[in-house]
């Protein structure tokens, strides 16, 4: 058989196992582990070994140690307080009430690196909130489904450290390569917001409209007495992602090591500042934390094992071949990747995606003359598209039932601009490779 | 024959317990030991000599011995697009034919990791560093990890089995990822001022 029906054969058959609904890990340790049995055999003792030698990385050890620097965080009101103060500082600028909800699910997105839940917890507060101040159900529920994305781009992010682990690439330089980009899409929305904003000032909305921020003419005002009091309890969450960046970014430590003081830090702030210490509350922190950890960690070591099978197949190294010798050119190449990805962002989660296809992209992405750390970069903006759009798109669910009475379509026209704007972010990235990799090149060591 | 079944049942759900809960404070341990560690080197200029192993060491328990639990939580993610679509009874015969092969897979990796073991035992194995840990402890977590959650999951497809035939199933489909969010519906319509 050849190595290209071998290779089709493989990812097909992984592919449409995932369909099925069986968990990601056991779906692709399977296919590998049939594989195996029916094209070598005799690799089969060696299969306990690429299990646990997946699991012997010290890198690895970021994954659940950010994740378990969220959970404390998921757990107390810090969102609502985030949100409180934002407004605060926020509510002169036109469209400021947006901008406060983008801006707060980008820091709540730093801190906590779970899509769905930025969306919840702040769209929870801010859904309603925007709302009652007159904008739009779509232009509300499309902006908090997109911000809620920024947790994938901004780091630290989860998904860039899988990335960083299953290509070998430097994961504190993944972590700096999202920042710019991350800024400039929290940027470009910003202004879709104010521009909204000034356009329904000229010409006010007629019924129907779909994006429109009403003048409802509440007005407020906040003193710099209170704008400083609501900063207090914010603020140190907030110097544990600077902390954290600061020091990726010195090269003072590696993100294991970051992750690891930050998740000390954000337990013992949590304790202090929102009394959260019964033995009840903290075990359910413990527990959440487990799960996630366990879970995303046994989908690494299945992927790694789909990774060897794979190679041992010849199947990569096929598949690689293949592409690299299609009649299109670097940038058509490129324009497929994102396309293939696009796809498979719409079906599957994107640490599985990440998982299943970074190993195989990476010689591709090199042998084409590409820098994989600003691939990172490509590949997660892809993949926050997916979690915008249907049929999967959880957060496009998750502000559904935030806001039940707003129609599925209304949420997604109030997505398509901000799609729009991901796929600019995109195609900027790849005119200006320079806002990916300008400040990782800058990194000390 | 049913206390036997029922005294197995309790066992297997002990030892998910208990090794699930001693993976969720090993994920503790770890990132106490990792501080400690960037405290000795970055404050005192000491080296470390066995913080970075014996966090590694903590991890291999998360991920392997911690999934049992995870499952029992029925926190392994999937790819829920299709199943959630097909009819409650339709979904179930599909959870449970997915289960097996899981259950499968998790015996087969067991059978292979417990000789894995057992070689570190029988030679005496230690690791290659200036702590130089026996390496029975981090190759003994795979195949525990494994035996136990093959037990899980035959636990899990039975408890299935009795509810479909009882015909307690549930109509609304759960989406996996959304398990631990809690969803607040907001006062849906607000109100003119």
């Amino acid at each position: 058989m050849s190595e290209y029906v071998l290779a089709v054969l493989l990812f097909g058959s992984a592919f449409a196992l995932l369909m099925s609904g069986i968990p990601i890990w056991a779906g692709l340790a399977a296919i590998s582990l049939m594989f195996i049995l029916i094209f070598s055999p005799h690799l089969l003792t060696t299969v306990p070994y690429v299990f646990h030698g997946s699991m012997d990385n010290f890198a690895l050890l970021a994954i659940p140690l950010f994740i378990f620097l969220s959970a404390p965080i998921a757990e107390s009101r810090a969102s609502r307080d985030l949100y409180e103060t934002l407004h605060k500082w926020l509510y002169k600028i036109p469209g400021g009430l947006g901008i406060a909800n983008m801006v707060g699910c980008g820091i709540f997105a730093a801190l906590c690196g779970s899509s769905p839940a930025t969306a919840a917890a702040i769209g929870g507060i801010g859904i309603p909130e925007m709302r009652r101040r007159g904008y739009s159900p779509a232009l509300s529920t499309g902006l908090i489904a997109h911000a809620g994305t920024f947790g994938i781009l901004i780091p630290p992010s989860v998904t860039m450290i899988l990335y960083g682990v299953a290509t070998e690439t430097s994961i504190g330089k993944c972590f700096i390569a999202g920042v710019l980009p991350g800024i400039l899409e929290i940027l470009l929305s910003c202004i879709w917001v104010g521009a909204v904003f000034y356009y329904r000032k000229i010409t006010p909305a007629k019924r129907g409209a779909v994006y429109y921020i009403e003048d409802r003419g509440i007005v407020e005002s906040f003193t710099w007495k209170d704008r400083f009091t609501s900063l207090i309890k914010v603020l140190p969450f907030v110097l544990i992602i600077i902390g954290i960046m600061g020091s990726l970014y010195g090269g003072w430590a590696t993100p294991s090591e970051a992750g690891g003081v930050g998740a000390v830090l954000s337990l013992l702030f949590v304790m202090t500042i929102y009394k959260i210490y019964r033995p009840r509350q903290l075990w359910n922190i413990f527990i959440k934390a487990l799960n996630e950890s366990s879970m995303i960690l046994m989908i690494m070591a299945a992927a790694l094992f789909f990774a060897y099978v794979s190679s041992d197949l010849y199947a990569t190294q096929a598949l690689g071949e293949l592409v690299l010798k299609l009649p299109m050119g670097k940038w058509g190449i490129m324009v497929l990747i994102n396309i293939l990805l696009l796809i498979l962002g719409f079906f599957i989660p994107p640490a599985a995606v990440i998982l299943m296809v970074a190993p195989l992209l990476l010689p591709i992405i090199q042998g084409l003359g590409f820098d994989p750390i600003w691939f990172a970069v490509i590949m997660t903006v892809n993949l926050e598209i997916g979690l915008v759009t249907p049929p999967v798109g959880l957060n496009l669910y998750i502000v559904k039932n935030i806001a039940p009475d707003v129609p599925m379509s209304h949420v997604l026209l109030g997505v398509v601009p901000f799609v729009i704007i991901e796929c600019l972010v995109i195609v900027a990235v790849c005119i200006w490779p320079e806002l990916a990799l300008w400040l990782p090149n800058k990194m000390i060591g | 024959m049913k206390r036997l079944g029922k005294i197995l049942a309790w066992t297997i759900d002990a030892m998910t317990n208990l090794t699930g809960w001693i993976a969720a404070l090993s994920l503790v341990a770890a990132a106490i030991i990792v501080t400690e560690g960037v405290i000795i080197r970055k404050v005192f200029g000491v080296s470390t000599i066995w913080q970075t192993e014996a966090s590694i060491f903590l991890l291999m328990f998360v991920v392997f011995t911690g999934a049992p639990f995870v499952q029992k939580s029925e926190h392994h993610l999937n790819v829920d697009l299709v199943i959630i679509h097909l009819s409650p009874k339709a979904r179930e015969w599909t959870i449970i034919v997915v289960s097996i092969i899981s259950a499968i897979l998790a015996a087969v990796l067991a059978w292979y990791a417990w000789p894995m073991w057992w070689e570190t035992v029988v030679n005496n194995e230690h690791s290659e560093s200036l702590w130089s840990p026996p390496l029975w402890i981090p190759c003994l977590f795979l195949p525990l990890g494994m035996t136990v959650l093959f037990l899980q999951y035959i636990l899990y497809i039975r408890q299935k089995i009795i509810m479909l035939k009882k015909g307690e199933i549930s109509e609304e489909a759960e989406r996996f990822e959304l398990k631990d969010i809690e969803v607040k519906e907001a006062d849906s319509v607000p109100k003119k001022q």
